[in-house]
């Protein structure tokens, strides 16, 4: 069974996270990808999947493209930003 | 005319900078009543999956439940759209939804409930859910709130539940101190006793009604019934002054997120699950203060860590050693370039102990002091007195361990808000009937 919408039967594998889905979870982007993971990845690498999303711009992104200060995270772009305005 | 029943799910009005959904939602309240609404249920307050990674804080959607005159069908969405244009246009970065559902709730949105209590939940499938059921719904933003305000509405709070005493104080005052006094809570927390839950840390003394960050909550008391939460509420003095207040049912408190026991091989990133296995590595502490250890099922084996401010927990943690089987109530973290999939610990339950063994070479006979290898099948030589052993073998030790079983968790501070604290083991409400006329009083203004 479909891991994403325990509806349909699963055909595919997902690359990333390993999720057996249906044709209609695997998202339409020839990556292999299911939804999920299609939605969580790092908007800026897409290479992983996200942890957190940034306080100022609200991207996900994952360890190595945020940074952490307290509670909140920061993009990298954010952070880029930040430093030419400043 | 007829009544109408409807469902108001709302979710991601909070933003960073301030603001909140269950602010949005009592605002909400206060207008409806204005219709003349008959209310079916307490605003219910649904925290959904903690590790889902778009969440604002809490991840806490909102329901109300209702019924109205028919004649007033059109002004519940004029309404929705005149608060959120007024929210979202002082905090950028929100995203907010909400749905409006008619009648009986679908399966597929009660379906959609369940799932986001543990999983993620694509857009996607939420859109496509949102068309066949033609559910009415009004986002900003990037729209994510659609997600928790479809589940709010489809979960219903049908387990067991707690309750949640929300004050709120001027929205132009949300940089200021709060100043609640500890006393204050100290004495309503005597008062009521086992009636309220995780509003002090019993570890540090401290308070926890009062958050941190810049948002409306001036204060809120968690407790088991309406009537205790409100009570509760009278012992509470704080620097600020209470503009508006109102009581939540919600399932905070319950653990109901951790509800589904899955293999190592099962999981999958975001996942709340509780996974069974045996310690293959026993805790090391890690740079930045987090503890690692590694656990084996059947399927496979999988990394867990228990974060830093976990504080006496951590130190409970350490004393696991290889061999113990547990239960390990948690997050699933991604992998990323520095670390595989972790599982975050959130929770830990010692099912059984292995024998902790330590071996070390004999004692000598003559002196009583620990004696040294003499050497590869050369017995022992004692090193204070010249004595050797040539036919003694090491002695194995079997320690006894600090560590019974039991379910261990971080102290309330470090708590996700879903978490079943160790006040309300074995607790619950479910069958307990609280009728909106027990407490007429539920909201104010
Ligand atoms: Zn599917
Ligand atoms: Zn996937
Ligand atoms: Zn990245
Ligand atoms: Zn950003
Ligand atoms: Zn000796």
């Amino acid at each position: 069974m479909c891991e994403v919408c325990e509806r349909a039967p699963a055909e595919y594998q997902c690359a990333l996270c390993g999720a057996h889905v249906c044709s209609r979870c695997l998202a339409g982007t020839g990556t292999q990808l299911c939804l999920v993971c299609e939605d969580t990845r790092c908007s800026i690498c897409g290479e992983y999947l996200s942890s957190r999303a940034c306080n100022i711009c609200g991207r996900l992104v994952c360890e190595d493209h945020g940074v952490r200060v307290g509670e909140a995270t920061y993009c990298e772009l954010c952070i880029a930003q930040e430093d030419t305005t400043a | 005319m007829g009544i109408l029943t409807l469902h108001i799910g709302m979710d991601d009005i909070d933003s960073p900078s301030g603001g909140c959904t269950t602010h949005f939602a009592s605002l909400l309240v206060g207008q409806l009543e204005e219709l003349g609404v008959t209310w079916l249920d307490y605003p219910n307050l649904v925290r959904l999956n903690p590790n889902v990674p778009y969440r604002t804080r809490g991840n806490g959607a909102v329901a109300l439940h209702f019924r109205m005159d028919m004649k007033h069908r059109e002004k519940v969405m004029d309404i929705i759209e005149a608060i959120l244009d007024s929210y979202v246009e002082e905090h950028a970065n929100t995203n907010p939804g909400v749905v409006v559902l008619e009648d009986r709730v679908p399966e597929s949105v009660q379906w959609l409930a369940r799932r986001a209590l543990w999983r993620v939940v694509p857009m996607q499938l939420v859109q496509s859910v949102v068309r066949c059921d033609s559910v009415q719904y009004r986002t900003r933003g990037r729209g994510r709130g659609i997600v928790g305000a479809l589940a709010a509405v489809g979960h219903g709070l049908t387990g067991d539940y707690t309750f949640e005493f929300l004050a709120y104080r001027d929205l132009d005052e949300t940089e200021e101190e709060r100043g609640v006094d500890p006393a204050s809570v100290r004495r309503m927390q005597e008062a009521l006793g086992d009636q309220l839950f995780s509003n002090i840390d019993p570890e540090t003394g401290r308070i926890l009604i009062a958050p941190k960050g810049p948002d409306p909550v001036l204060y809120g008391i968690r407790g088991e019934s309406p009537n205790a939460v409100r009570a509760a509420a009278t012992h509470v003095s704080a620097g600020q002054e209470v503009q508006m207040w109102i009581i939540f049912r919600t399932n905070q408190g319950t653990g109901e997120h951790l509800t589904h026991r899955v293999s190592v091989r099962g999981l999958r990133p975001y996942m709340a699950a509780v996974v069974e296995g045996q310690v293959t590595s026993r805790p090391v502490m890690m740079r930045g203060g987090h503890l690692v250890f590694g656990i084996e099922d059947q399927t496979g084996s999988i990394d867990c860590a228990v974060y830093e401010p976990s504080g006496s927990f951590r130190g409970l943690i350490a004393r696991l050693v290889n061999g113990d089987l547990i239960r390990v109530h948690a997050g699933v973290r991604p992998a990323s370039r520095s670390h595989p999939m972790t599982l975050n610990v959130e929770g830990v339950e010692v099912v059984s102990l292995a024998e902790k063994r330590t071996v070390t070479n004999p004692v000598c006979p003559a002196c009583g002091k620990r004696m040294k290898s003499a050497g590869r099948g050369k017995g022992f030589k004692c090193v204070r007195c010249g004595h050797i052993e040539r036919h003694a073998e090491k002695v194995v030790v079997v320690e006894r361990r600090t560590l019974t079983p039991g379910t261990y968790l971080p102290p309330p501070r470090a708590q996700r808000h879903l978490t079943r604290p160790v006040e309300r083991a074995g607790r619950s409400n479910l069958g307990a009937i609280f009728t909106m006329s027990s407490t007429p009083d539920w909201h104010w203004p």
